[in-house]
């Protein structure tokens, strides 16, 4: 990783460490709302996918911060 | 008339293949004759041809969409004309008034299942946002974009209107009757596997529950057939009312083949004389289902006369006090399957000989059928999508302008047809939007797969004849599962862009491979927004729909019992009846994982006694008159009107507040005191040979609001059993 320049360099395809984050933390927070779902708690929740997109930008922006400490 | 399960699989893949057949040539042509016109945007051609026959159309429909196209486009294309050269220096201006046509048009398109008119209103919407976005980065040329869209639309629209009288037209009666045969045939095997339960003396079975679900998911069909018949085919509208009392005859049916499902007879404790009667009864039902599909069967006359010979000993018996030995739950049961008995003939009876009656197309001037109702009052539902719409097209627009997103051209449109899909699937049979993530998903990976598919075959699309046979390939393919899928599905949304991207690529020259990736970028872009806002505000999600029709069925069923002059009786009526089809149409697209298929099941055990008490409280209703003019049943009858109001109150309760309100009031005493009077009511019948004229009357009358007090008992056992809480909220991302 160019840490100057935060992109990954994949066969010169150059990632934004943003998205990579991005997409970890919606990952993480597809995982967190199934694993709510199959044990039925998402019904103490107003609105799933309100929840699921805090979630994300919260995972997100966690991830981004933590690989840049 | 009758046809082997192997023929009539035959007989609809012939109908996809067609189908699949006029997208493809219609598609094609299209593109060649914007091509040899030397069209701007030749893209949109083809574009027209796949929304027009997306559902696989019935004869008159195509003309009648086609004219509200052209009128829908024209006005788009004026609104979008007007909008970006007047407003475009002014943001707010601009955006409101989009946002406001956007709103009306979403709301219009909602009302597109009742009469073919909406149609033009979405047209004015896919028109206006086409023109904005594409114009919004080159004001000046706004005109010619929407001069371009408009000869598009027509040269689309000119290319199915050509190619689809080249095949044979899909004929919508042969589908009505097939159809309806086929519930008859089923509801035969049912009526005959009750009849045999109660003999054996067994319960119902899963076999028998089914059957049950089976039929009503065509009774649902053919509601659909019908409704879309009404709006679509010219020709077809003058059978409607023929078809109407066909199909009302096959849910009579059905609801009186449920009731027999629900009785608890004891076999071995009836005298051998009415057992004989129910057999005999059984078998004048067995011709009468035979009489259904032949054109050469026994007279209907005879049979009825056969019946009404069982009948009249029964009434005989009663009078006579013949029947006073049964117990009164007995004897009660022995009514109810008797009445079951008597409703199924007198259906059958109006069933009979159906190819017939759908051939006869004189006697249909004869019964009106009654237009469409006209949507008066403002649907909350409605706004809701309304809003939504409007709501995407700002945020679309919004992006394109000041964020200059790859693709912008497809976002907006993209983002509103993908909350229009979403929005309307409920009544199509499809689950609105739970799982829209997902989809969504799918649809970014369905989009990658795109991209790669088209960086390998573009330098290939510069041959002209290689070109067409991709885009019939892709045509013929949308149009047959297109034609399979019942409602508008999110990959038939994806097809229709991928088309547009595959000739606006425009491979005559080299393409970029980044045109392609800012394409599918687009696309995914404004299914994103459209998903996203569609699910995040006021989702449409099953189970919160489920509930909510049902308690507008209570709140409906309570006005039954209310005398209160300002309310229409017919309007209650058709609400009671239509109500549980609904929520028979939503039930169909609950199952979506394990648990909520178990709920299914259980919803679907429900929705025939939610008929059935609709049903039994319009004939309360009409008897209630009579019941007045008896000094002494009528004051006694009606003080049942308070318990099952206070309990539909509750059961309304119930599915609105499915956390607070737990159980549901008893109506056990109710249903004791009924079983009191009617033994009351039996018992000194030979005694007294005075009060033997009326007896019998009385005896149903109070018979019936026995019925209603077990069907709400019934009800409320299979409501207490549902798991509401836990499904009552929002899943399934």
């Amino acid at each position: 990783m160019n840490v100057s320049h935060p992109e990954f360099d994949i066969l010169g395809f150059l990632v934004p460490l943003t998205l990579v984050a991005g997409v970890v933390g919606f990952v993480i927070a597809w995982l967190i709302v199934a694993i709510l779902e199959r044990f039925r708690l998402t019904r103490f929740l107003g609105n799933v996918s309100l929840f699921f997109i805090a979630l994300s930008v919260l995972l997100a922006g966690l991830t981004d911060w933590l690989v840049n400490l | 008339m009758r046809q082997a399960p192997g023929q009539q699989l035959q007989w609809s893949d012939r109908v996809f293949v067609v189908n699949a057949l006029k997208v493809g040539l219609a598609g094609v042509l299209s593109l060649f004759v914007a091509q040899a016109l030397r069209l701007q945007y030749p893209e949109w051609a083809p574009f027209t041809v796949m929304v027009l026959m997306m559902v696989h159309p019935h004869p008159g429909s195509i003309a009648l969409k086609s004219l509200f196209r052209v009128v829908g486009t024209l006005a788009g294309a004026s609104l979008g004309v007007w909008l970006v050269s007047d407003y475009l220096s002014s943001p707010i201006v601009f955006l409101s008034l989009t946002f406001l046509i956007m709103c009306v048009a979403s709301y219009k398109v909602g009302q597109l299942s009742s009469a073919m008119a909406p149609y033009a209103y979405f047209l004015t919407g896919v028109t206006l946002i086409i023109v904005e976005s594409t114009a919004i980065t080159q004001p000046d040329k706004a005109w010619f974009i929407a001069l371009s869209r408009a000869e598009e639309t027509f040269v689309g629209i000119a290319a199915v209107l050509i190619i689809n009288p080249l095949f044979r037209p899909r004929s919508p009666r042969l589908e009505f009757q097939q159809l309806a045969r086929s519930a008859v045939d089923q509801l035969e095997q049912l009526t005959n596997a009750e009849l045999q339960h109660l003999k054996d003396g067994t319960g119902f079975d899963a076999q028998v529950m089914e059957g049950q679900t089976a039929v009503l998911r065509k009774l649902l069909t053919l509601e659909s057939l019908l409704l879309a018949e009404r709006r679509e085919s010219l020709y077809f509208q003058g059978n409607i009312a023929i078809l109407q009392k066909i199909r009302n005859s096959i849910r009579n049916v059905f609801q009186a083949v449920s009731e027999l499902t629900r009785l608890t007879l004891d076999w071995q404790a009836l005298n051998g004389r009415f057992r004989k009667e129910l057999e005999a009864a059984q078998d004048v039902l067995k011709r009468g289902f035979a009489n259904v599909g032949r054109t050469s069967g026994d007279d209907p006359s005879i049979l009825e006369t056969a019946f009404q010979r069982l009948d009249d000993d029964i009434s005989h018996w009663l009078r006579a006090g013949e029947l006073q030995e049964l117990p009164p739950d007995q004897l009660a049961a022995c009514l109810r399957c008797w009445n079951a008995l008597r409703g199924i003939q007198n259906e059958l009876v109006s069933l009979s000989d159906l190819p017939k009656q759908l051939q006869c197309s004189g006697e249909a001037a004869q019964l009106k059928s009654p237009p469409p109702k006209t949507q008066g009052k403002i649907d909350r539902r409605l706004v809701i999508v309304g809003v939504k719409g409007g709501l995407v097209t700002v945020v679309s627009l919004f992006l394109i302008e000041w964020l200059y997103l790859p693709g912008a051209s497809f976002i907006p449109v993209a983002a509103w047809l993908a909350v229009i899909f979403t929005s309307y699937q409920i009544p199509s049979g499809r689950p609105g939007h739970v799982r829209a993530f997902r989809n969504l998903l799918l649809m970014v990976l369905y989009g990658i797969l795109v991209a790669l598919v088209l960086l390998i075959l573009t330098p290939f699309l510069s041959n002209y004849w290689f070109m067409n046979l991709i885009l019939f390939c892709v045509l013929f393919a949308h149009g047959y599962f297109a034609a399979k899928t019942p409602g508008l599905a999110f990959w038939m949304l994806g097809t229709i862009f991928l088309v547009s991207i595959l000739i606006g690529l425009n491979t005559q020259k080299p393409v970029p491979f980044t045109d392609i990736v800012d394409s599918c970028l687009g696309v995914t872009t404004g299914f994103t927004v459209g998903v996203t806002i569609a699910r995040l505000v006021w989702p449409r999600l099953p189970q919160k729909e489920l509930n909510a029709a049902t308690a507008r069925f209570c709140d409906a069923a309570k006005l039954v019992l209310v005398e209160k002059p300002g309310v229409s009786v017919s309007s209650i009526n058709s609400t009671l009846s239509s109500l549980p089809m609904d929520i028979a149409r939503t039930t169909a697209v609950l199952g979506v994982n394990s648990f909520l298929r178990q709920e299914q099941t259980k919803w679907n055990r429900l929705i025939p006694v939610l008929m059935c008490i609709g049903d039994q409280l319009s004939r309360l209703k009409a008897n209630r008159g009579e019941s007045i003019e008896s000094q002494e049943l009528g004051p006694y009858l009606d003080s049942f009107h308070q318990d099952f109001r206070t309990w539909l109150e509750a059961l309304g309760r119930f599915f609105r507040r499915p956390g607070s309100e737990r159980t549901l009031p008893s109506l056990q005493g109710a249903i004791d005191r009924l079983k009191q009077k009617i033994a009351g009511l039996t018992l000194p019948a030979p005694l007294h040979r005075s009060a033997q004229v009326s007896a019998p009357e009385t005896l149903i009358e109070v018979h019936e609001y026995l019925v209603v007090a077990e069907l709400m008992r019934l009800c409320g056992d299979i409501a207490a059993s549902l798991r509401l809480v836990e499904y009552s909220g929002d899943y399934f991302l």
